[in-house]
């Protein structure tokens, strides 16, 4: 009996606890007694970490040149490992990342690279950058944030250069009839919406009669398979067998 | 003015020579496609395709897969003979619409219709 009193306390003291943790705008009032000012500011600092651990605005990866990058000018929280330090981060600029930015050995070809925002030491604000064949941190750096990642092709030139937090993207291409337009990478079907219209249109009839009608279409389904056909009808009503094309597309995703 | 001019070719340069993922039939290497941004991988092995990533710009008809690169492959003999007979067509339709349009106006001038545009000498 005095165990299951036990065990029911701790929990209601976890729940209190979970709770505790949540902003609070009443908290940290003059009122407040001496005492409580360290509890109640851990309280604020754990929700503010929460909201701000992986804050970043701007800092856009884009192409320069084969041999650069473009991280345009933003604001980031950096951390380390743990997330028990973080550093506040800010470029005022836009940056160019390139291979004197690697944080350890040498340029690879066909390799992919991870870019990062680092912070150099705990008393820097501006951020600088590095770029790692690791996914998950850079070596020798203890503050970090990953921005997104690029590859480098067999030529050596960067390419593929895609952002951490792409949210919202529009891709634009060419479709075959019957074939699905492909999902952008990082997002389902719910999130995005297909626009198709017409690419190629190829409408041919050696029947040899008038041609009274063109009936050509061009459209897409909620599965994104495109449907992309044309035939002809003559002066007697006979159709030829659809003809197949091609159509051109956007799609936008949002997530 | 003229560096507006410039600027604008340079961006219409930048987005004609933008690169694309070509999309391929594992089975046939056979392009169904390009987009302009990456493709999930795993939408694209639910069909049994895959993406290829190339600078070229290139329309997707007649696209191959081919060591890995892309190209376009020559025309098969029923491409060629589809060609061939569509020529032909369009030279024959030619011809009947020119008659079509010389007796359809001889007649209107017979009649004494004045046409503006047209004469039945025009497609003699």
């Amino acid at each position: 009996m005095k165990l299951r009193i036990l065990l029911l306390s701790l929990m209601l003291l976890s729940a209190t606890m979970a709770q505790a943790a949540q902003w609070d705008k009443t908290r940290l009032l003059g009122t407040t007694q001496i005492n409580n000012i360290d509890t109640e500011t851990q309280a604020q600092h754990a929700a503010l970490d929460r909201l701000l651990a992986n804050y970043r605005e701007g800092m856009k990866l884009t192409y320069s040149s084969g041999s650069t990058l473009a991280v345009s000018a933003g604001e980031v929280m950096v951390s380390d490992s743990t997330g028990a330090t973080r550093l506040m981060m800010q470029t005022t600029s836009s940056t160019n990342v390139t291979f004197s930015d690697l944080d350890t050995g040498s340029e690879a070809p066909s390799t992919t690279y991870y870019v990062y925002a680092i912070a150099a030491s705990a008393s820097d604000t501006t951020a600088t950058f590095k770029i790692s064949t690791s996914a998950t941190s850079p070596s020798g750096v203890t503050y970090y944030k990953y921005l997104g990642q690029f590859y480098n092709n067999s030529s050596s030139d960067m390419e593929q250069i895609k952002n951490d937090n792409d949210n919202t993207i529009v891709s634009t291409g060419t479709a075959s009839n019957s074939s699905t337009i492909a999902l952008p990478s990082g997002f389902s079907n719910d999130e995005c919406d297909v626009t198709v219209s017409a690419n190629s249109q190829d409408c041919f009839t050696n029947s040899g009669g008038i041609i009274s009608d063109v009936e050509a279409t061009y459209s897409v389904n909620s599965s994104r398979v495109v449907t992309a056909t044309c035939h002809v009808r003559d002066n007697n009503g006979t159709a030829t067998s659809d003809i197949s094309n091609t159509v051109n597309y956007i799609v936008v995703c949002h997530k | 003015m003229r560096r507006i001019v410039l600027t604008f070719i340079a961006i219409l340069m930048a987005h004609t020579a933008s690169a694309s993922w070509y999309i391929f039939k594992n089975d046939t290497y056979e392009c169904v496609g390009k987009t302009s941004y990456e493709p999930d991988i795993n939408d694209l092995n639910s069909r049994n395709e895959f993406a290829f990533f190339s600078k070229k710009d290139m329309t997707i008809d007649r696209l191959e897969f081919f060591n890995n690169d892309i190209r376009k492959r020559a025309e098969t003999s029923d491409e060629k003979e589809q060609r061939k007979a569509e020529a032909a067509a369009a030279e024959e339709q030619k011809i009947i619409n020119k008659r079509i349009m010389y007796l359809a106006t001889k007649s209107l001038e017979d009649e004494g219709v004045k046409l503006k545009k047209s004469k039945s000498s025009d497609f003699k």
